[in-house]
């Protein structure tokens, strides 16, 4: 019994020693509850931008039957993903001031209140956890650094939920405090004005700091911030035939296949091979130019002025009958993204072309020579580069 | 002042049912990673979201309060907030940024990946960031003579 005591006397010391510092830092303004609710506030908003414009980028790329996206306004998946980007980036600062300020609460005891709290307080794993494997793989992903063995937006895709669904536990949880933390208006009667001060400058320097995290990366989408963008991964002024290339041909292994000078473009309906063009044939249909986006999923976008024919112009030069969807397949013999399809809209979309040039001169062959898709409001992984055949389903 | 974290709490007729879809969708998310198991690897998925919470609590955290301890033991009680600001803006935009300057994403055969000095471009950010702690730090103590003389 004396050995028991004797052991449980330094962990007792601890324990005060750990209540004394939490509740030292709990009285000032940067940890308290106001500063948890306003950075609650912001995270919530921010984490729910992310999830709405990333759901929508999900659903463009891998559209179930009840899903269709629209081709206009043209640029609009350029503003919902460079908004998931930007706001990502923004997030950053804003979890680890959230986290900085709460921490000291970890120490609570004891752990739990009840099973309510403590099934609320297990929740905090997946939030915590899974809202800085989101924002931290993000990252790496935007800067194309990739350390891990899942899939990318498998595992984003995936994660998001578990986070979404621990963020809705945790929000209706401090509702009520937030709420009560919120009207009490500023400083409080009970509060000391310096600590409202402190508290004020701490959300000001949060604030200061995630800003400039955007703006010295935002200018990979946002043209005219384009000459600040210090830390942007890309710019959209830099690459081959003046903005980037997320796969050259060398790296998609169609260096060979894609300068062969009997290229054809083979249109194939559901009883076989309609028609063949030859780079000439197509050339000599009438051509269409069309100022259009090029928006990767990472965040980059860049307009660019390209001419080429349009797809519909060519499924009726084959006779081709009218489909639900069109499989645009590149010469790629492998890789995720080597087809693409094009539904509904898009197909009808005049402006949906097979493109041979760019900003006035021939397409380059990182660019997707001898033809590319591009077409109005899509992500970049679907606007196929290097297409050597269109299938009619 | 209480230091006690504010305990108001939502009603169980409330807290009970979005306890139930909170937990739905994280199943949600769990049943996709193990529905595409080859492609999001779930049992990695699991451990990097463990990994990410005792990273923070064990580590992250505590180097932060440790640092901002220091910072508060070696500087003037009128540069102690924006030097602890600017330290942290430091680390996080050196955090952000380490893995463009050491340019594990680039690409040999692709120019237009990672394509700025980022290690000159950091050093700028990092410069701007402590030039204005510098100027909120000359203002402060403009103020504080002004105070004095007054």
């Amino acid at each position: 019994m004396m050995s028991r005591m004797a052991t449980l006397k330094p962990i007792a010391a601890v324990g005060g020693r750990v209540r004394v510092w939490r509740d030292a830092r709990l009285s000032e303004g940067r940890h308290g509850d106001r500063v948890a609710a306003i950075l609650g506030i912001a995270l919530g908003l921010s984490f729910l931008i992310c999830f709405a414009t990333g759901l929508l980028s999900h659903l463009i790329q891998h559209p179930p039957g009840w899903f269709s996206w629209t081709t206009r306004p043209a640029g609009l998946y350029r503003v919902t993903q460079g908004l998931h980007v930007a706001t990502g980036i923004a997030t950053i600062p804003l979890l680890f001031a959230k986290l900085w300020s709460v921490f000291p609460r970890l120490f609570q005891w004891p752990i739990a209140t009840g099973v309510l709290n403590a099934v609320e307080r297990l929740s905090l794993l997946p939030l915590v956890g899974g809202s800085l494997f989101m924002l931290v793989t993000g990252l790496a992903n935007i800067e194309l650094w990739y350390p891990w063995v899942f899939f990318f937006p498998a595992g984003h895709y995936a994660i998001s939920f578990v986070v979404m669904g621990a963020l809705l536990i945790h929000l209706v949880a401090k509702l009520a405090t937030t709420r009560q933390v919120m009207s009490r208006g500023e400083p409080s009667e009970t509060e000391a004005v310096a600590v409202a001060a402190g508290r004020r400058r701490f959300l000001g320097a949060v604030a200061a700091v995630s800003a400039g995290a955007v703006v010295v990366t935002v200018g990979q989408t946002v043209s005219p911030l384009r000459r600040i963008a210090l830390l942007a991964p890309r710019h959209p002024d830099i690459g081959t035939q003046g903005f980037p290339v997320n796969k050259t041909a060398r790296e998609a292994g169609v260096t060979k296949s894609a300068a062969e000078p009997d290229f054809a473009l083979t249109v194939e309906g559901q009883g076989g091979v309609l028609r063949s063009f030859s780079l000439d044939e197509l050339r000599a249909l009438p051509s269409r130019t069309a100022t259009l986006p090029i928006a990767c999923v990472e965040g980059w976008s860049a307009n660019r002025t390209w001419r080429g024919v349009s797809v519909r112009d060519v499924l009726q030069q084959a006779h081709a009958m009218p489909g639900r969807s069109i499989s645009v397949e590149s010469l790629q013999r492998g890789g995720r993204y080597r087809r693409s399809t094009l539904t509904g809209g898009q197909i009808g979309d005049a402006d949906t072309l097979l493109a041979f040039e760019v900003d006035g001169e021939p397409l380059h062959v990182d660019h997707g020579y001898p033809l590319r898709l591009i077409a109005p409001n899509r992500p970049g992984v679907l606007q196929t580069k290097w297409v050597g055949k269109l299938v009619v389903r | 002042m209480s230091t006690e974290p504010n305990t108001e709490r939502p009603s169980a007729w409330v807290f009970v049912p979005t306890l139930v879809v909170g937990w739905a969708i994280i199943a949600f998310g769990v049943h996709s990673a193990l529905g595409n198991a080859r492609d999001a690897h779930p049992f990695a998925l699991a451990v990097h979201i463990v990994t990410f919470d005792l990273v923070h609590d064990l580590v992250i955290a505590p180097v932060l309060f440790l640092g901002a301890w220091a910072i508060g033991k070696i500087t003037p009680a009128v540069a102690r907030g924006p030097v602890r600001a600017a330290a942290a803006a430091t680390v996080l935009y050196v955090a952000i940024a380490y893995p463009l300057v050491r340019r594990w994403g680039r690409r040999a055969t692709n120019s237009s990946t990672l394509p700025l000095d980022y290690g000159r471009n950091l050093g700028i950010v990092i410069a701007v960031v402590w030039l204005l702690a510098a100027g909120v730090i000359g203002r402060r103590v403009g103020t504080a003579r002004h105070a004095i003389e007054a």
